[in-house]
């Protein structure tokens, strides 16, 4: 029992680490290696915040969100948008976002050093009958839930949405339609960055983060939209929940060094069985 | 182009003269040259699966990890000769390779990539968690006393997966295996078994990283699980196929050379932007040098042979 909660607690995280990169694949057909490397930019200077002002996350979570935003906007701007459109655009995108990946990590490492973080807050706890919940994970849980349903409203509810969605469903039948592609993708990479870099906020409150962590967290994120379904939005949710608890049951009963294992063994399963994913559509 | 006879002049002139080279320079020199032996080697090996094929691996490291521990393995505990130790574990990590590679080839694009990113992660947890190697303390060899063994073992793996990569290259493998990075689906209808020539290609890509790292352990004297496992690694290789120039027979060794040469010369003074400094590199190739660095030094030469017409 305590274990289910503390996985759904966590897994709630994880929705929203795979929801950014969900959102970035639908619309670019790129998936972006540097997630989690920009989820580690989040945590650091939530971490520089604090340490050097007292900033309480929950108030820097507006900064990083601006910046990683910007960087991420300026990652499609400056270098995805350049690739050209044909047969070979899907290897160099890979390729791209790997170099990427490690110059982001290579400048972690030069402005924070090799040394893990973290950002020891909200360290109370309750007790609801024979459960413990966490004051860290019931905050992030809230704040990881409050992320996904705006990132939903701002998908379905909103002009900007719908322009994402016409770009990444037909982006040729979009252009013909007046919408700016070229101006909802980079805007669809800053929002897809944003929230990993805020990802980045919550993580820094549960565990220590050092530069390299970024390669661990986007396969974490890969595995949670691949075994929901690729574009499939609950997919993600679904695909959180899975891992959060996987993780959880799997550190508890193999020991926490296998207890990322438990993701990866998880994406392959899926990749081999059902390569759409739980929830996901089929395409043609 | 060069004539034929000056290319088989001009190799034969490298051969020799890298031959001699260790006796007759430092030890320093010598250590450089075998490390771009090893790039090489890595390059090539890369390349044959995901330059020709269009699977990009960013997990070879993998191999290079097991390879490393089983060759490390033999020689603490059987006494095993170095050479011999690297071969076996080269040999061995085939079948295994063979059915991990039937698995993944099934995936396609990111999927495959990063599929094999996880596996190098799960291969060093797992060999990490196992009691022989030690766990994350490492593991120590016997001192060794010269290098000029290690030297040559790199140096001839290098030359043979040049000359391999040379005959594929050509041949109906080498077709069959391009066939897959432009047209899948159209190459398996027109009756190219797919599957078992991305398996062959994935099982080579893999031997090679084995053998080059049961060497580099032997090499070291040390290893440990975040060594050989580094994607770092795997980070070099791809900087080095890709700015050679991807499925091209020359790619690799011009990749290798050029990136081992700036890197000793310029970037040693700044380890610290090693990784950042390959990223570059990666991205500026793939945005600005689509085809790698053999084309511009074809046309190269070629303006150099009508400059002396």
């Amino acid at each position: 029992m305590q274990l289910a909660v503390d996985g759904m607690l966590l897994g709630g995280v994880y929705a929203a680490l795979g929801i950014g990169l969900n959102l970035i694949f639908g619309v670019m057909r790129v998936v972006n290696l540097t997630h989690g490397d920009l989820m580690m930019l989040g945590a650091y200077i939530t971490f520089s915040l604090f340490a050097a002002f007292g900033t309480s996350p929950l108030v820097s979570l507006v900064l990083v969100a601006a910046i990683i935003f910007a960087i991420g906007w300026g990652m499609q701007t400056v270098f995805f948008a350049r690739l050209r459109e044909d047969s070979q655009r899907e290897v160099l995108s890979l390729l791209l976002a790997f170099g990427l990946s490690s110059i982001i990590q290579n400048v972690a490492l030069l402005i924070w050093g090799g040394d893990f973080r973290s950002v020891p807050l909200f360290t109370g706890s309750w007790h609801i009958g024979p459960v413990v919940f966490q004051e860290v994970h019931a905050v992030t849980f809230l704040c990881a839930i409050g992320l996904t349903g705006a990132t939903w409203l701002l998908l379905h509810r909103t002009d900007f949405g719908l322009a994402l969605r016409a770009a990444s469903q037909q982006s040729d039948g979009a252009r013909v339609c007046g919408i700016d592609v070229a101006r909802v993708r980079r805007i669809a990479f800053g929002v897809g960055s944003a929230l990993a870099g805020i990802v980045g906020v919550l993580i820094v409150l549960m565990y220590a983060v050092s530069p390299q962590i970024g390669s661990d967290y986007v396969l974490k994120a890969f595995a949670i939209i691949v075994v929901g379904g690729l574009g499939s939005f609950p997919g993600a949710l679904l695909g959180g929940a899975l891992i959060g608890l996987g993780e959880t049951f799997g550190g508890f009963f193999f020991g926490g060094n296998m207890a990322s294992i438990v993701s990866f063994v998880l994406l392959i399963l899926v990749l081999l069985i059902k390569p759409s994913g739980i929830m996901g559509v089929q395409r043609a | 182009m060069m004539r034929r006879s000056n290319i088989i002049l001009a190799a034969a002139i490298a051969i020799v003269a890298l031959g001699v080279l260790p006796f007759v320079t430092t030890p320093y020199v010598t250590a450089f040259v075998l490390s771009v032996f090893l790039s090489i080697g890595l390059t090539y090996a890369w390349n044959l699966l995901s330059g020709y094929t269009g699977y990009l691996s960013f997990g070879q490291v993998t191999f290079f990890g097991l390879g490393a521990y089983a060759t490390a393995l033999m020689i603490i505990n059987w006494h095993v000769p170095w050479y011999l130790a690297a071969l076996i574990s080269g040999i061995a990590v085939a079948p295994f390779a063979a059915i991990l590679g039937a698995i993944m080839l099934r995936l396609r694009g990111p999927f495959f990539a990063i599929g094999m990113l996880g596996c190098a992660q799960i291969a060093q947890r797992v060999i990490a968690a196992i009691p022989a190697t030690r766990g994350g303390s490492g593991l120590y060899l016997p001192p060794i006393d010269s290098i000029v063994g290690v030297y040559f073992a790199m140096g001839i793996i290098a030359l043979g997966m040049l000359l391999l990569t040379g005959a594929i290259h050509s041949s109906a493998f080498g077709l069959r295996l391009r066939s897959i990075r432009d047209a899948e689906d159209a190459a398996e209808v027109l009756g190219v078994d797919t599957t078992r020539t991305k398996v062959i290609a994935f099982v080579i890509a893999s031997m090679v990283p084995a053998m080059l790292g049961g060497i580099d352990a032997w090499y070291l004297s040390y290893i440990s699980p975040s060594g050989v496992f580094n994607n770092a690694i795997d980070l070099q290789t791809v900087a080095m196929g890709v700015l050679g120039g991807l499925g091209t027979v020359w790619g690799p060794l011009v990749g290798a050379l050029v990136l081992g040469v700036v890197g000793e010369v310029f970037w040693a003074q700044f380890p610290q932007l090693h990784l950042g400094l390959l990223g570059l590199v990666i991205a500026l190739a793939v945005l600005f040098l689509r085809r790698g660095l053999v084309p511009i030094v074809v046309a190269a030469l070629h303006a150099r042979r009508k400059a002396y017409a």
